[in-house]
């Protein structure tokens, strides 16, 4: 049942933290350039994955999808609509589509609830259904992450990190999102159990008919899930394309190397990672293109031409010169 | 409570084990009968006097009598009896004391941690400001114009102390903040007030208790410091403080008087600072008082 109905769409999203000196009376002194330009699309059921080293801005890029930061530039159009302006009362209505599971199983369930109240609170504080339907709906939300209903009344320390992620997906779920972003949901744990999750979080999304962007550093763990994959690098969005297409025909030399990087199961076919430096710091990026340092197809243009998006086939962009 | 959580159990085990404080723990044990069971255990009401039986040595030296273990004062009011009921003055006080301004440093501190930006910083400037200020000054300036009582130092210890508590919470609700939870909590929307109080206060409650046990001795020396000075309870009540300031004029004839007090406050205080650090190194050794 795949709906075509297109349901987020970001345009040139933006975010410049600025650096301020004295306390008071304070100075910006510069800006610390998280995310420079991110632009896609996404229909219902869809899954973007986005990767990019660490620091590239993508957890500033889900915060800003959840609300909880505001965009220096850019739109966000949640079904068809701009919610980088939402008043309070709006954006808590907004809520109810987005939710969120984060990197960090130990860090993102509130060690002094239990597990109950943990699932529930989203319920309770949008004031979803009375404590029946409330029972009722923590008993369906266990079940449907693999756990029985006698689970709902321990604490987050009696479990394992996998399954204390199911517990934050059950939380995410809660509301009936329509759309979950998940910040490196597998990072944290073993690869064993990343599969384990990964598969239940398709499994959801089939039944469901999640929106997913699921971010990671790591290209092998978006690669499976993922209908579309955006690479990232230092704020801006190198290259964007249908997941299969990605991977055969990739375009940017940076999600090159980065293909290149993955580790290949042949051994003969082994090759040594081409990326060499490190990435340079987001408070002073470099001009023109800011992959340009590591790039090795650099040309002399790149070192002063900032390099657009431009499409080379239905859905599949890159930015270089 | 999540006090003595079976975890922290297993950490201290974990650790090689830090022993309870034994020793803490009977101090405590002493003072807490005394509060309780002061009208059982006490032989004499505490503000009768005999004039016929004033500042009688304790039992063991040679006019003692065994009718007043620790002897009696200059108006022949027995000192057990009143050392005894003193320690429910001792607890009141500073019970109060840690009440009124522990609740406002934490309410304070939350804010200062989660509002951030220009409420942080009016709201921690303030609590240097606090923190210069003489606390005996302000005392005696709120004792000249309500007369010196226990509500007056309370009042007084309320107002002044709570910079130490505020900064503490505020520095636990700076590193909450960022924790994943609490950003989760806004995704569901949660309220700041809601996000304060039920996210991050539970998790900064251990920390509070601690604080307090810990500070709770100093406040005991204090509120005596303060009654010795004439600043605090007022006679006949009973106050080991208040005991030490009476004896003192007899100190060279009638020591008992100033000592029993004066142990009295030691047993106490050791009590709370041995099991308030013990509390500390068992549910969080990493943390830092100040
Ligand atoms: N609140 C903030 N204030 C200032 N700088 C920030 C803030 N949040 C993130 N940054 C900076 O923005 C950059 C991108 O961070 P982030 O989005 O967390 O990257 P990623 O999730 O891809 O590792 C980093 O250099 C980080 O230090
Ligand atoms: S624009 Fe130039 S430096 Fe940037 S990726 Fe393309 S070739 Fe490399
Ligand atoms: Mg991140």
């Amino acid at each position: 049942m795949m709906s075509t109905q297109e349901i987020i769409s970001v345009k040139g999203l933006k975010k410049h933290f600025p650096v301020t000196k004295g306390t008071f009376f304070s100075k910006v002194v510069g800006h610390v350039k998280a995310v420079s330009d991110i632009s896609f699309s996404l229909r219902q059921g869809e899954t973007l994955g986005l990767v990019g080293e660490s620091g590239c801005g993508k957890s500033t890029t889900a915060n800003m999808l959840l609300g909880l930061e505001t965009p220096t530039g850019g739109q966000i159009l949640f079904e068809g609509r701009d919610i980088t302006g939402l008043n309070r009362k709006e954006r808590f209505a907004y809520r109810r589509n987005i939710q969120a599971v984060f990197q960090d199983p130990f860090r993102s369930l509130n060690p002094r609830k239990k597990v109950r109240q943990i699932i529930s609170e989203p319920l309770i504080v949008h004031k979803v259904g009375s404590r029946k339907q409330i029972d009722k709906r923590i008993h369906e939300l266990l079940e449907l992450v693999g756990f029985d209903y006698h689970h709902a009344a321990l604490y987050p320390h009696e479990f394992s990190g996998g399954q204390r992620q199911r517990i934050a997906i059950a939380r995410a779920l809660a509301l009936e999102p329509k759309m979950i972003v998940l910040d490196e949901p597998v990072s944290a744990l073993d690869v064993s159990i990343q599969a384990q999750i990964l598969n239940l979080l398709i499994d959801l999304q089939k039944h469901l008919n999640l929106t997913y962007v699921i971010i990671s550093h790591d290209l092998a763990v978006v690669e499976h899930v993922s209908s579309m994959i955006g690479v990232m690098y230092l704020g801006y969005l190198m290259e964007l394309a249908p997941s299969r297409e990605l991977y055969n025909n990739a375009k940017h030399p940076y999600t090159r190397a980065l293909l290149e990087s993955v580790p290949v199961a042949d051994p003969e076919n082994i090759k040594v990672v081409s990326l060499e430096g490190e990435v340079p710091s987001p408070l002073n990026p470099p001009p023109g293109c800011t992959f340009h340092p590591r790039c090795n197809e650099a040309k002399s243009v790149c070192c002063e031409i900032e390099p657009r998006m431009s499409e080379v086939s239905p859905g599949h962009y890159y930015r270089c010169n | 409570m999540n006090f003595f959580s079976k975890k922290n159990k297993k950490k201290a085990k974990r650790r090689g084990g830090v022993r309870p404080p034994y020793i803490g723990l009977f101090c405590l044990g002493l003072f807490f009968t005394a509060v309780i069971f002061a009208n059982v255990i006490a032989p004499y009401d505490p503000n009768e006097g005999d004039l016929f039986s004033t500042t009688i040595p304790p039992v063991w030296e040679k006019d003692g009598s065994l009718a007043h273990i620790l002897g009696t004062d200059m108006l022949g009011r027995d000192v057990l009896s009143r050392i005894i009921h003193g320690s429910r003055m001792s607890l009141l006080i500073s019970v109060g004391c840690i009440l009124f301004y522990g609740s406002l440093g934490v309410v304070l501190g939350l804010i200062s941690g989660f509002r951030g930006g220009r409420t942080d910083m009016v709201i921690m400037r303030l609590a240097d400001l606090w923190l210069s200020l003489p606390g005996v000054i302000v005392l005696f300036m709120l004792a000249a114009v309500h007369g010196p009582s226990a509500k007056t130092i309370i009042i007084t210890f309320g107002i002044m102390g709570w910079p130490g508590y505020a900064r503490i919470v505020r520095g636990e609700c700076l590193s909450l903040k960022q924790r994943d939870f609490v950003r989760l909590a806004r995704v569901a929307g949660c309220s700041k007030l809601r996000i304060m109080f039920s996210h991050i206060l539970p998790n900064i409650i251990n920390t509070i208790i601690i604080m307090a046990t810990i500070e709770i001795g100093g406040i005991i020396v204090m509120t005596a410091s303060m009654s010795f000075l004439g600043l605090g309870t007022q006679p006949p009540s009973c106050d080991w403080g208040l005991m030490l300031a009476e004896g003192r004029q007899y100190i060279t004839y009638a020591w008992w008087l100033v000592t029993f007090p004066g142990l009295a406050i030691v047993i106490t205080v050791l009590g709370f600072n041995l099991t308030g650090d013990w509390l500390r190194e068992v549910m969080d050794p990493k943390q830092k008082l100040r």
